[in-house]
């Protein structure tokens, strides 16, 4: 129960401690005297010459080894100056006067005190020196690698970090995530340049290491996510020891994969000329490498070409494939100036918009204009009707249905000539405004009345009420 | 998809090569060589590579002329063998130019499925003397446990067919089966069968014995001889 609990416990983190504590501004003020000294060191002139800061770390890794007792006491910058001479290699030692200035930035930092008889390294100075040793020793072995190698190494280091230091109580940030993202980041390499290596006469030494890094990473690695499965932890947790097993299955297996299909063919450079072939073999490796297990040694038709790029034999890597020509169709005279006529008048099919606008304005007015034309002709026909008295003709239509004019003019008002004029007018406003039909007919009744018509003739019509839309219903 | 992107150099050397035709070929036959790769290219449909055989004779001038006609086509192999490859399709009675294209690009012109496809197609019809290859078969020995299996298979095999190495073959209402065209024939080249061999029985092999098994010996010979 007792290891349980100190797993159990999280770690120590800067990020979950309370701000106000005064160990977290000291430790938060080491970082300062780091960026302070590292501040006199970045500037323009040193990062050009980057051995700068190699000699610098010389000069503290001498105030280093002492505070250790590695060595005798440091009594002051001269001293330190032929110490160095001493020690290292360097065709272009710091000069004293370079030294009593780093003494000076280092000591105003508080990494060392400068007493009389005695330079000291205190516990800052050596804590950073410890910080920046790893860091640029870490940034060596990284450039070491090549790319592949590179990403594969990180991932270690991560699984590594993760264990000097989460079991120890101490938080080593998100390394287990970190060791994850390498190693897909390492595969997602080697399967970009699997075709490469294939492709090269000498890659086997390369592949071996490879495939190496991704067993000792698979053991570690194993080691960290079992870790993590025997404690309950958060769904972060358990989703990436889920990622990270997918992840390192797939590693090994395509560096196995890739090794085992190289070392095939290596080794069948050895193998003594042969006649003999066995159709059955031919037929199952056909079939098997349409789709081969990624861990498998066989290899699919692409791997194929890249083994023949290496042009064991004699025009191999010529010799690929045959494939039916395509050359572009010649293009004629005629064409071209189609072509360039169809580019100069050349008209984008694309909607105008003022274009759109216009016609719904232009609809819009036909219907504006067909109201405005209503309105006016009621307007018009109010007013006819305000000067001329069509009620009584259009009531005794209604009334009486078809009726012939003179009947009308009559039965509606009366036998008189003033009212037969009124009858007239209201009717020839009726027949204008297309509220009555007028059809000629041969034959009419005589009415009594006290006037003539001028052309007798004129009085063959019959009236009837235009009813357009109760015909149209009908 | 093919050839397109071939590296300069390669191209330059070919062309290099054509200057040579003319210590094999007439006038005549040149111009017909030179309408013969054009006509190889002008179309992407798959069974229309090539010149038929009836212009072609047009254009040499000869008529049913077999002695003619093999030839033409040999002269020409012999001068541009290392690049190109004509090709008489009997079946379609057509004449095809094929270009050489080298490992490193082959990559890039069939996918690796489709390649293996063909790989089993050219063993059953050109080892195994079959007439056609069954789609069912095919699927039955390529992993039909695959997800997408049959989807995938008939994706590759029309990238064949658009290149015009297969052609689809009517056995019946219910079964598809794919037989090679001259083109599917020719498209593997000794030294990637000899490879495929070698990886099959896992040993170095005698490539007059791979070219035996594959029964390309004739080609070979006839190459050789020229």
């Amino acid at each position: 129960m007792d290891e349980m609990d100190t797993v159990k416990r999280a770690p120590i983190s800067i990020f979950n401690v309370e701000s106000n504590t005064a160990e977290l501004k000291t430790s938060m003020r080491d970082i300062a005297s780091l960026a302070g000294v590292l501040n006199e060191l970045g500037s323009q002139q040193i990062y050009e010459s980057p051995l700068e800061i190699l000699r610098f770390l010389n000069t503290i890794q001498l105030l280093y080894e002492e505070s250790l007792g590695l060595a005798g006491v440091i009594e002051d910058t001269e001293m330190l100056y032929y110490r160095y001479r001493n020690t290292y290699i360097d065709d272009a030692p710091p000069t004293i006067k370079q030294l009593e200035h780093l003494i000076y930035i280092l000591s105003r930092n508080s990494w060392l005190t400068k007493q009389t008889r005695q330079i000291k390294l205190l516990d800052r100075g050596k804590r950073m020196m410890d910080a920046l040793i790893r860091l640029a020793n870490d940034s060596l072995a990284y450039y070491l690698q090549d790319d592949i190698g590179r990403s594969l190494f990180q991932a270690r280091r991560d699984a590594e970090l993760s264990a000097a230091y989460d079991d120890n109580g101490i938080s080593g940030g998100n390394k287990i995530a970190s060791m994850i993202h390498n190693v897909e980041d390492a595969i997602q390499k080697l399967e970009l340049r699997q075709l490469e290596f294939f492709a090269d006469r000498n890659a086997l030494p390369q592949l071996e290491i490879i495939h190496q890094l991704m067993q000792e990473l698979e053991i570690k690695m194993q080691e960290r996510l079992s870790q993590f499965r025997t404690v309950e932890e958060s769904l972060v947790m358990s989703e990436l020891v889920q990622r990270g097993t997918a992840v390192l299955s797939k590693g090994t297996a395509l560096s196995l994969g890739m090794l085992t299909k190289y070392i095939r063919f290596v080794t069948m450079q050895d193998t003594p000329l042969s006649d003999s072939i066995s159709p059955e073999k031919i037929r199952t490796f056909i079939v098997n490498m349409y789709n081969p297990p990624i861990d498998s040694n066989i290899p699919n038709a692409y791997d194929l070409f890249s083994f023949m790029e290496q042009a064991q034999y004699e025009d191999e890597e010529l010799d690929g494939i045959w494939m039916p020509i395509k050359f572009a169709a010649p293009i004629g005279g005629q064409d071209i100036d189609d072509a360039i006529h169809y580019l100069e008048t050349y008209e984008p099919k694309v909607n105008d918009p003022i274009e759109t606008e216009a016609e719904i304005d232009f609809e819009e007015t036909i219907v504006e204009g067909e109201s405005v034309q209503q309105l006016f002709d009621d307007a018009a026909w109010q007013m006819t009707k305000a000067v001329i008295n069509t009620d009584i003709i259009e009531h005794y239509l209604d009334v009486h249905g078809e009726s012939e004019l003179e009947e009308v003019m009559i039965e509606s008002s009366s036998a008189e000539w003033g009212d037969a004029i009124r009858s007239l007018l209201a009717v020839s406003a009726l027949t204008s405004k297309q509220k009555v039909n007028m059809k000629e007919v041969l034959d009419t009744k005589q009415f009594d009345k006290r006037w003539e018509w001028v052309e007798d003739d004129d009085r063959r019509f019959t009236l009837q009420r235009h009813k357009r839309t109760t015909r149209d219903n009908e | 998809m093919t050839t397109d992107d071939l590296h300069y150099n390669d191209i330059n050397a070919q062309l290099a090569t054509m200057s040579n035709l003319r210590a094999y070929l007439s006038a005549e036959e040149e111009l017909a060589f030179m309408q013969l790769l054009f006509s190889s290219s002008a179309s992407v449909l798959g069974s229309n590579y090539g010149l038929r055989r009836k212009d072609l004779e047009k254009l040499l001038n000869i008529k049913n002329d077999d002695k003619a006609f093999y030839s033409f086509i040999e002269r020409v192999n012999a001068a541009v063998h290392r690049y190109f490859r004509v090709i008489y399709d009997e079946k379609r009675t057509r004449v095809i130019v094929m270009m050489r294209v080298s490992a490193k690009d082959a990559k890039s012109t069939l996918s690796k499925e489709a390649l293996a496809i063909l790989l089993y197609m050219f063993y059953q019809q050109e080892v195994l003397n079959h007439e056609y290859t069954l789609v069912q078969q095919i699927l039955t020995d390529f992993g039909h446990e695959l997800l997408n299996a049959s989807a995938k298979l008939l994706k590759n095999i029309d990238q064949l067919k658009k290149i015009g190495a297969v052609e689809e073959n009517e056995i019946s209402k219910n079964e598809k089966a794919y037989s090679l065209t001259a083109i599917g024939v020719h498209i593997f080249s000794d030294s990637f069968l000899r490879r495929t061999a070698e990886f099959a029985q896992s040993t170095q092999l005698n490539k007059e014995e791979v070219l035996k098994f594959f029964k390309r010996y004739n080609l070979y010979i006839r190459e050789d001889a020229l």
